[in-house]
C-alpha cells in the first residue's frame, strides 16, 4: 500500500493495488498516474453521475472462487449518448477483473492473450472471431471515474471499442485505446455470481430527482418508470422532447412535430407477462416502405430485475420481445438458428421511427432508422437490427415471441383490443399439426386391417358347376332360355360371403337372379350374377364384360342354406355351363381403401387449410418461404 | 383441429373395424323373410313356395 498526497488539492491518495496505473483523488477528481519520476497530474475528470447503481467501491466479491475487492471504477459515455460503468476488481490471485455495468446488465471480462486482433478499420459488425460475434463497434469518451484504475485514463480520453458475444454468454472487447488492440475476454454474469450479497433492486435515489417532473412546454406531469435508465423522454401531452441530462436534470429541446397514434395501451400501466410485472415505459410507431408504408407499433416496457423488453402491435398482431446475444445466434444466408431452431428470412427493410411518446433509454428520434431483418419461425420470431449509416455500428438480435390478443387483455387488464383481420408474421397456424395424427390413424387402418384378414380368414363353403341347358326346359308356358335349380345345403358360420359366377360365354350372356335362404328360418338374401363377355376386332382387338362376375352379401346368421339359382341366356345360343362358387370370411379391399380414404381427408382439408394460411403469412413478406428475395422490394 | 381430427378418425377406424368384424357390406340389402303362410300352405316342404311364383323379392 502506498499513502501519497494529490499533487493537486494535496488530499490524501491511496495506491493500494500495486499494479495499479492511476487513482482519482476523491477530493479534487484529478487523474494521478505513478510514474518512474513519482505522481503525475494527468488532470482532472468530472464529478461522478449517480446512475443508480448499487455498486460501490471497495464492496468484496468471489468469483469462481477467487476473491475480489472492488477498487475502481470510470464511467464512460457512449457516442449516441447512452452511459455505462466499468468497475475495476482486484483479484486475490493479482488478476485485475474488467465488470461492466450497463441497462441492469453486467459483465465481467479479463485480460486475454490478443494473437490475431484485427484493426479498428478492418473490423466490421457482424463478423466472427472465432466463436464470439462482433455486436458493436463505437467510440467511448471517459466522463468520470474513482478510486484506483489498471490503466491509464485520462481525463477527455476518448477509444474506440468493439463488443463480442459468443454462445452462453459469452462475452468480450477489444480496446483499442494503445497501438496494440487488447482484448479482454469473460462473460455476462450476476451480482449473485459475482458473490456480491446485496440487494439487487437497483436503488432509486440519484438519478430518481427526476422520476416526478413536469413537462417544461405544457406543465404536464411526467411520472418516470425507470429515471436511472431513461436518456430520452417525450411528454405524452404536448410532445415535449426533454434530454435526461448528466447531472440527472431534464433539458428541454423541442416539441415533436409528428402526430401519432394513441397507445391502446396507457403509458404507466402495469402488466404481468410470464410472472414478471413491468411497467410501460414508452410508446412508439414504426413504419418500412415499400409500394406503401406500413406501420407498427411498439411498447417499451420496463422492470427493474430483467430490464427493458418490448411489446408490438402489427396489423393487431401482438408479440412480446426479449433482447438475445449476438453469440447465440448462428447465421446462415437466409436462415438465424436459435436454441435449437431454424428461423427462415421474412423482410428484410429500413425501419423508421414515425412517433414517440413516453421515455426511452436512448436518445430516440423521429425520422431514426435501422435496418431491421425479420426471421420466422412461427409463433416466434427474430429480428437482426442493424445500426450505423456507412458502416454498421451495432447488430441486435431479439426474440419475438406471438401474444393472442385475450392474453394481452388479461396481462395488461385492457379490455376490447381490436382483433386482427389478417394473418401475422409469427401468428402460428391455429389448425395444428396433424400429420403425426394421420399417421397414427393409417397404422390403426393397417393393424385393423390385418386383424380382420387373420381372425377372419377366407373359407370356401360352396362350389359346383351347373351345365343349364342339360336340364329339361319348363313345362309352364313362356320363354325357354330360363332354368331354375336348388343348391345342396351348405353350412355357413356367420361371416360376409361372396357369391361367384364364372361361365366361359363369347359374344353372349348368362345371367343368374339367385336367392341364399335359410332352411329353419326362411330368411332370404337374394343377389345377381350377370355374366356377359363380348370381343372383337375393329382396329384391334377388343373385349368387353367378363366371364366372370363376383357379388358380396352381408354375413347372414350361422345356420344351413342352400340357394335357389335361377339362370337365363340368350337364346341365340346355348350357354357353356356356369361354376358357382361361395366363400365366407372375404377381406374387403373396398372397405380398407375406404377407411384409409376416410381418415386421408381432414387430414388433406387440414393441409389445404394450413396451405392457404401460410400463403396469406408470406403474401406481404419480401422474400419467399423458400427464402427467394421479391421484386417488389423497399423502395 | 386435432382433437377433433383424432375423435373423428377413431370413430371412422371403429366403423372399419365393424363392419369387417360384422361381415357386412355397404349398400341396399335384399334381405326378408319368405312369408310364414306360404311356406306352410305349399306342398313338397319349404322349397315349394318358389313353384308358387315368390321369386325372393326380385
Amino acid at each position: 500500500m502506498a499513502v501519497a498526497n494529490c499533487p493537486s488539492c494535496g488530499g490524501p491518495i491511496n495506491f493500494a493495488i500495486g499494479t495499479s496505473a492511476v487513482v482519482i483523488c476523491d477530493y479534487c477528481h484529478s487523474v494521478v498516474a505513478r510514474t518512474d519520476r513519482g505522481l503525475e497530474d494527468l488532470g482532472k475528470v468530472a464529478a461522478l453521475i449517480d446512475t443508480g447503481t448499487v455498486l460501490r467501491r471497495d464492496l468484496p466479491g468471489n468469483y469462481r472462487g477467487v476473491g475480489f475487492r472492488l477498487v475502481g471504477r470510470t464511467q464512460m459515455r457512449h457516442e449516441a449518448g447512452g452511459m455505462w460503468e466499468e468497475w475495476y476488481a482486484a483479484f486475490d490471485d493479482g488478476r485485475w477483473g474488467w465488470l461492466a455495468e450497463a441497462a441492469g446488465k453486467y459483465y465481467i471480462t479479463f485480460k486475454a492473450a490478443p494473437g490475431g486482433l484485427p484493426t479498428f478499420e478492418q473490423i466490421e459488425v457482424g463478423g466472427r472471431l472465432g466463436d464470439l460475434v462482433v455486436q458493436e463497434i463505437g467510440t467511448a469518451a471517459l466522463i468520470s471515474g474513482e478510486g484506483e484504475i489498471p490503466w491509464r485514463v485520462e481525463p477527455g480520453d476518448t477509444y474506440d471499442y468493439a463488443d463480442l458475444s459468443g454462445p452462453g454468454g459469452h462475452f468480450a472487447t477489444i480496446d483499442y485505446s494503445e497501438d496494440t488492440p487488447l482484448l479482454f475476454r469473460g462473460q455476462e454474469t450476476t451480482l449473485k455470481d459475482l458473490g456480491i450479497a446485496i440487494n439487487l433492486e437497483p436503488r432509486r435515489e440519484g438519478r430518481v430527482k427526476v422520476e416526478k417532473l413536469s413537462c417544461s412546454n405544457c406543465g404536464g406531469a411526467l411520472n418516470l418508470v425507470a429515471p436511472d435508465q431513461a436518456e430520452r423522454i417525450v411528454c405524452p401531452n404536448c410532445g415535449g422532447v426533454h434530454d435526461v441530462t448528466a447531472e440527472g436534470n431534464l433539458k428541454y429541446l423541442d416539441v415533436l412535430k409528428a402526430q401519432g397514434p394513441k397507445p391502446l395501451i396507457p403509458l404507466g400501466g402495469k402488466g404481468n407477462v410470464g410472472g414478471t410485472e413491468y411497467v410501460l415505459a414508452g410508446f412508439m410507431q414504426r413504419s418500412v416502405t415499400f409500394d406503401i408504408k406500413y406501420y407498427w407499433t411498439e411498447y417499451l416496457l420496463y422492470n427493474a430485475g430483467q430490464g427493458f423488453r418490448w411489446l408490438v402491435d402489427s396489423d393487431d398482431h401482438w408479440s412480446f420481445v426479449d433482447p438475445v446475444a449476438a453469440g447465440d445466434i448462428k447465421e446462415n444466408p437466409k436462415s438465424l438458428e436459435y436454441q435449437g431452431k431454424t428461423y427462415r428470412i421474412y423482410q428484410d427493410a429500413k425501419a423508421t421511427v414515425e412517433y414517440v411518446v413516453g421515455e426511452f433509454y436512448w436518445k430516440v428520434q423521429v425520422g431514426e432508422t435501422v435496418r431491421a431483418i425479420d426471421y420466422i419461425a412461427p409463433p416466434e420470431g427474430l429480428t437482426k437490427e442493424v445500426t450505423g449509416a456507412k458502416k454498421a455500428k451495432e447488430v441486435n438480435y431479439s426474440h419475438s415471441r406471438y401474444m393472442p390478443v385475450p392474453e394481452v387483455e388479461e396481462s395488461f387488464a385492457v379490455k376490447d383490443l381490436p382483433r386482427p383481420s389478417k394473418v401475422g408474421m409469427i401468428q402460428p397456424y391455429s389448425g395444428g399439426k396433424v400429420s403425426d395424427i394421420w399417421a397414427m390413424l393409417v397404422v390403426a387402418v393397417f393393424v385393423v386391417g390385418i386383424l380382420l384378414a387373420v381372425t377372419r380368414p377366407r373359407k370356401e363353403v360352396f362350389s359346383q358347376l351347373y351345365d343349364f341347358a342339360a336340364m329339361p326346359a319348363p313345362t309352364e308356358p313362356g320363354p325357354k332360355n330360363t332354368r331354375v335349380v336348388f343348391t345342396p345345403p351348405f353350412q355357413l358360420s356367420g361371416k360376409n360371403l361372396e357369391i361367384e359366377g364364372y361361365s366361359q360365354v363369347t359374344n353372349s350372356w348368362v345371367y343368374i337372379g339367385g336367392d341364399v335362404g335359410n332352411e329353419q328360418t326362411g330368411l332370404l338374401e337374394g343377389f345377381e350374377l350377370p355374366i356377359e363377355y363380348y370381343e372383337g376386332y375393329d382396329d384391334g382387338k377388343w373385349t368387353e364384360g367378363s366371364r366372370r362376375k363376383v357379388t358380396y352379401i352381408s354375413a347372414l346368421p350361422k345356420g344351413t342354406y342352400s340357394m335357389r339359382l335361377e339362370a337365363q341366356w340368350d337364346e341365340k345360343s346355348t350357354p357353356p355351363p356356369v361354376m358357382v362358387t361361395v366363400k365366407e370370411g372375404v377381406f374387403r379391399w373396398p372397405h380398407f381403401w375406404l377407411a384409409l380414404i376416410a381418415v386421408t381427408i381432414p387430414a388433406f382439408f387440414s393441409g389445404f387449410r394450413k396451405t392457404r394460411f401460410e400463403s396469406a403469412r408470406w403474401a406481404d413478406a419480401g422474400y419467399s418461404a423458400a427464402g427467394v428475395k421479391r421484386d417488389d422490394d423497399e423502395e | 383441429m386435432r382433437m377433433f381430427y383424432g375423435i373423428l378418425g377413431s370413430i371412422i377406424i371403429l366403423g372399419y373395424g365393424f363392419v369387417g368384424w360384422r361381415g357386412l357390406e355397404l349398400g341396399r340389402s335384399h334381405r326378408q323373410y319368405v312369408p310364414q303362410g306360404l311356406r306352410s300352405a305349399s306342398h313338397g316342404g319349404y322349397r315349394s313356395f318358389w313353384y308358387s311364383g315368390f321369386h325372393g323379392g326380385k
